[in-house]
Parts: C-alpha cells; structure tokens; sequence
C-alpha cells in the first residue's frame, strides 16, 4: 500500500531564547517578532550540512507559515568583546571622533526574543523536498538554533510529518501556552509568506489579512556577500478554543504526543532499540 | 577520515549557585531570562564558554591561546628576552611581521589625531584582533631571526602611518602561515580571522545560556564600608562609603553540545586528539566556574546532577524541562525538584522521539531521587565522562 505524499512538516520552535535577525549591522544585534524565512532556511541548509558558500536555491521553494503561540519579550543583552575591530568600525563618539585602538573595546547590544514559542508549517509543491527536509531535521550534520548559536532549540525541533492537510494540521495543534482564566477562547497570530488562500483557512472578511514585506528572502549566504530580497509577510488571527492550550514543558510535550498518535497512528508509533 | 559513530555528546548539568553574581550586565545588574513567564537568572554562554576556556588551559595544560592586538609589543618583548635583540631592532621587527601580515598592523596613535585620549598608544598593534596559539609567538620570532640583516638594513619610514606591506622585508605568505596554526582551544571553540585566507575555525562547542530552574528575584545588597581610623578614634560617626550590589541564588540547568564530528575534522583526523579534547572539554564542561564576584561571594559549587548522552542522530536540549517553573520541595530547596523534572522530561522526549539515536546515557549525581530516564548511574565525573567517550568513539553500544 502505498503512503500518501508527504504536504507538510510541523516544527516546533521555543526555547529561553531566539533570535531572528533582520537588519542587524555591527554592534546593534536585533531580532524580528517571529522566525524570518532566510532564518528558517538556514537553519534547514545548516541540517543539510550546506557551508555558507554553498546555494539555498532549493530551499527557496519551501513556503512557511507560523503559528504564534506565544509571542514573547524582548530582551536586550550587554555584551562586550575586548576590542579589535578595525579603528573605521569601531563606536563614534559624541564629538564624531573614533576612539585610540586601547579604549575601543566593542560592547554590543543583543536582542533576543524570551519566552517565545512558535509552531510552523513547512509546505511545498515537492513532496521529495519536504521528505529530504525532514530527514535532515532528523539528523541534522550540524546542531541547529534558532537565530543564533546560543539559542539551541527546545525538544522536538520536528513534531511530524504531515500527509493530510498542513492548514489544519497547524490550526488544531495543540498550544504552547497556558489557557486564559477568564474567557473560553485565544486570540492567536498567524504569519504567512503565502496568501492565506487555501480553503482549510476559516472564512474571514477581506480586512482581517494583514499584508506586510521583510527584506529576509535569502538569496546568498556567502560570507561578506550576503544577500537578501523583499518578500510579502501575510498575517491573520484566528480565535482558538482555550482547550486547546496544552501548558508548558512536559504538559504541553504529553499533549502534543497524545494529539499527533491519535491523528497519524502510523508516523508516530515510538521507536523502541 | 574514519566516521564517528557517536556524532554529538551533550552534557545537561543542574547546578545550584549560591548567592553570587556570576554574570553581569553594563549596570552591573545579573543577568536575567523570562521563561515560561517567570523571571529566571541567566549566565550567558559567551560568559561560560570563556570560564571553560581557561579552564582548559590552567587545569588541564592544555596549550594558551592568545586573544590579542598587542602582538609587536609581544613579540619585541620576546626577542629581547630570549634573543639578546636591541630593544629598537626588536620593536622594528614586531612592526614588520604585522605589516607583513594579511591582518595589518596599525602605527601607534598620535595624540592629536581627532581621538579620545586614553592608553599610552606608543606602540604598534595589530589592525584586528588575532587569535593564535601562544606557541606562534617563538615562532614568529624564528622567522624574524632569519631576516634579522634585512631588519638592520631597513630604513625608517618617515610617516609611520603610511608604512605598509610593501616597505616590510618579511613575505606576507610566512606569517600568515605562523597566524594559521591552530591549538586544541581553537580547535574547540572556532576562531574569526577573517582577513588571513583558510584561518577560519568553525567552533565545535554549542553551549546554551544557563538559566534557573525557578523564579528568581535579583537580591538588592546594601553595604557599607567601615573607616578604621573612624572606628579606633570614634570622634565622628557613619561609614566611609556605601553602595549596593546586585546578587541572586538558584539552581541552574546547563547544556552544552559537542560536536564530535566537527571536532575531529578540525583535528585534521586524529582520532587520539579528538579523544583528549573531548575529555578535556567535557571536563571543563562539568567543573568550570565564571569568575566574577569570585572573591566577594566564592561560588565553589559542583553539579549536583551532570547527565551525558551521545546521540547518533540530533541533539536534545531538555530546557523545555523547566518552562514550567519548577517549585521548592517542602523542605525548601530547588535542587531535587530540578532533577525530577529533569527525568520525567526526558521520558517524556523519549516517548515521543524513540530512543534509538541514542547512544550512550548515564549520569553523575549528589541526589537521592529515583532517576530511570537518564541512563545508568555511575559513581564519578570522571566515569562519566570515560562512558561517554566510549560510547561515542568505540563502537560500544549503550548499556
């Protein structure tokens, strides 16, 4: 019997710390409110064990879509390293001069988003892609993170595998938050870079869709010629039942184990040695 | 190259700090981390990475490296000391061997140069930081011993500024060559040369921010400082200074990943190295401690828990263990609540992942818990440690 081809993967990406960056320049480090597309397709490039000088034009083809389950604050982090950068890049200051080589110690801010937590739909038009993705997630060649190499991602990266339909997939999954106390439904951001057009998304009036751009469409990643495009950012809300909020840490991961059995028994049988 | 079966071995420690501040931000406020929608304490991992760095090199004697813009300085110093060289002749040899370099060198400041003052900038730096085993400073000593007749004959520029690659009498090639080699550090944790071609070094360690367990609330201490004549006179009354300091205690959980196949690629191979620098790192891992406040608080604790896994197919960090904050047991204390966490997440992964890229568990530990998720338990660190790079390295299946 043949298996149904593969339309999707489901990732769950939360850990203390994130960082998407988006327009960061030297010493003033930011980070974007949600995963960017050049992040999320590092980071598949880096579980393929593709060298920054290698392409991601494949990857370009993955389409994603995030589910912000919670969005997170932002923190700022002092650090500084003990100078040596080139005298032209160090900091300014007020009278407009440059500092002498033994004062220009760099600090830097950093901005990371904390207490984030986000689920996101891989989708494709090529199942094989999505197959090759999800094997690599597996086992990736490279310990993967989410935005910077100090934000390692909380256990499981990759939640399934998805052979029905990734729309619904994404909305019924269970939440990484906590319920509300007070009312019996969430107000929950979804961000596209795909119109929200297929017809699992609920019917919404026309201006419920918000439409965006980000300069985060990776087109190289080579060191001192990375590049970047514009591409649409497309985002919607949908009100869930709080009985969809599954908790935090070992609460939320039962819940999610105990959803994803009883939709795909097949993929997510336990593997025993 | 032989393939490592064992690919990464992660090391996830709970650790309780007492009242410290081991890691501080421009405010000198601890650095904190919202997780779960608590307030946790957090060090962060550059501050850790580099607690293990010198750890690596003090403790275990693994071979300094050197983070520097003051190679000619050092390099004069060197030749003066070991060779006998004139104290001029010396100095122009630093300069030529950095000018030479792809990384450049920069002529010493002149006061009226449109800067802040500060430092004495009598000397020539290098134009970025490098980062070079100790060992290349004999090295590139040696190489200016060779070219000692052409440093005589050299000619004094006449703006120090404009003298470049051109007016050095050592080839670039050789010194780049020396600012190339490696060392077990470099080897482990990366290094950024990016202006001396094939210098780059990515790093083979992954090493989390550590965050608390729990909630934490920053600690406010007010202090004075007593005037001892003050106090033998008693003519007067108060104290000579006052001031506050921020302070916070908690348990820590900690991660770090190694990435054995990085490691031995950077080792160029060898299977032996990759075995020392492993243990060394994973000692450093478990025993190291940043210094701030060292004096002020001594922090000496060790591990009350350290698990190690060597996983064949991805890491597993278990900091969803503690999203939910964990709270004190009745008896007060966070460090054997962490560690039941700890268990009941990694069951938790286990059922949902399989356990078959798992290679090699067990775990180290002060606690009296029940563990049955982290492996066998064994007696030492250092056993720990030895299982680990045996499962990794040896073929040995998990126990």
């Amino acid at each position: 019997m043949n298996a149904p081809p593969t339309t999707g993967l489901l990732l769950h990406l939360s850990g203390p710390l994130q960082s998407w960056g988006e327009r960061s320049r030297f010493n003033q480090r930011d980070t974007a409110t949600a995963p960017t597309r050049s992040g999320l397709i590092g980071m598949i490039a880096a579980a393929f064990g593709r060298r920054r000088t290698e392409p991601v034009t494949d990857l370009r083809a993955l389409r994603f879509t995030v589910r912000i389950d919670r969005p997170g604050t932002l923190l700022r982090d002092f650090h500084t390293v003990g100078g040596g950068m080139p005298r032209d890049l160090t900091v300014i200051t007020a009278e407009g001069k440059r500092r002498a080589a033994d004062t220009a110690t760099v600090t830097s801010d950093r901005y990371y988003l904390q207490d984030a937590a986000f689920t996101v739909a891989v989708t494709a038009d090529d199942p094989a892609l999505l197959d090759r993705c999800a094997q690599a997630l597996r086992a990736p060649r490279w310990p993967l993170y989410l935005g910077r190499r100090s934000c390692p991602p909380n256990a499981p990266l990759l939640l399934t595998v998805l052979r029905t339909d990734p729309v619904t997939a994404l909305i019924d999954l269970p939440l990484a938050r906590t319920a509300p106390r007070d009312r019996g439904d969430v107000l929950v951001e979804f961000r596209s870079d795909t119109p929200f057009e297929s017809r699992a998304w609920p019917s919404a009036p026309e201006d419920e869709q918000v439409y965006t751009e980000a300069q985060d469409e990776p087109v190289s990643f080579q060191p001192h010629h990375r590049r970047f495009q514009t591409r649409p950012i497309y985002r919607r809300h949908l009100r869930l039942p709080a009985d969809r909020c599954a908790g935090l840490g070992v609460k939320y991961l039962s819940a999610v184990i105990e959803h994803l059995q009883s939709e795909q028994p097949s993929e997510n049988t336990p593997v025993t040695p | 190259m032989t393939t490592i079966p064992g690919r990464f071995i992660e090391a996830h420690i709970i650790q309780a700090i007492p009242f410290a501040n081991l890691n501080r931000d421009d405010t000198n406020a601890v650095k904190t981390v919202t997780w779960g929608g608590k307030e946790r304490t957090r060090v962060s991992s550059q501050c850790w990475k580099r607690a293990m760095r010198l750890y690596l090199q003090t403790s275990l004697g693994q071979e300094a490296a050197l983070r520097t813009r003051r190679l000619p300085e050092y390099l004069a110093r060197h030749l003066e000391e070991h060779h006998g060289w004139p104290a001029d002749l010396a100095e122009r040899a630093g300069r030529h061997i950095v000018v030479a370099s792809s990384v450049g060198g920069e002529a010493p400041k002149k006061k009226t140069d449109g800067e802040e003052t500060g430092g004495t900038g009598e000397h020539w730096s290098t134009a970025a930081m490098v980062y070079i085993p100790s060992s290349a400073v004999p090295e590139l000593a040696e190489l200016a011993i060779q070219y000692r007749e052409a440093l005589e004959n050299a000619k004094e520029p006449k703006d120090p500024a404009k003298f470049g690659r051109k007016d050095s009498v050592i080839p670039t090639g050789k010194v780049d060559e020396i600012l190339r080699r490696r060392n077990g550090v470099i080897n482990l944790f990366g290094r950024m040369l990016a202006q001396v071609d094939d210098a780059e070094v990515d790093g083979a360690v992954q090493v989390a921010h550590a965050f608390t367990t729990h909630a934490t609330t920053t600690e406010i201490d007010y202090f004075s400082a007593v005037d001892d004549v003050t106090d033998i006179w008693g003519d007067t009354t108060g104290s000579a200074h006052m001031g506050q300091a921020e302070h916070s205690a908690g348990v820590l959980y900690r991660y770090i990943v190694l990435d054995l196949n990085d490691l031995h690629a950077n080792l160029g191979g060898d299977l032996e190295a990759t075995r020392e620098l492993a243990a060394g790192l994973l000692k450093a891992a478990l025993l190291s401690l940043p210094r701030a406040k060292k004096n002020s608080t001594a922090p000496h604790t060790i591990p009350h828990l350290a698990h190690l896994t060597v996983r064949t197919d991805r890491p597993v960090s278990y900091a969803g263990a503690f999203e939910k904050p964990v709270p004190a047991d009745r008896h007060g204390g966070h460090s054997e609540p962490s560690v039941a966490a700890l268990n009941e997440y990694a069951a938790a992964v286990q059922k949902l992942l399989g356990t078959s890229g798992c290679r090699y568990a067990a775990h180290a530990t002060l606690s009296q818990e029940k563990i049955d998720a982290l492996g066998e338990r064994v007696e030492s660190f250092d056993k720990l440690i030895e299982g680990a790079l045996a499962g990794a390295l040896d073929g040995r299946e998990a126990a």
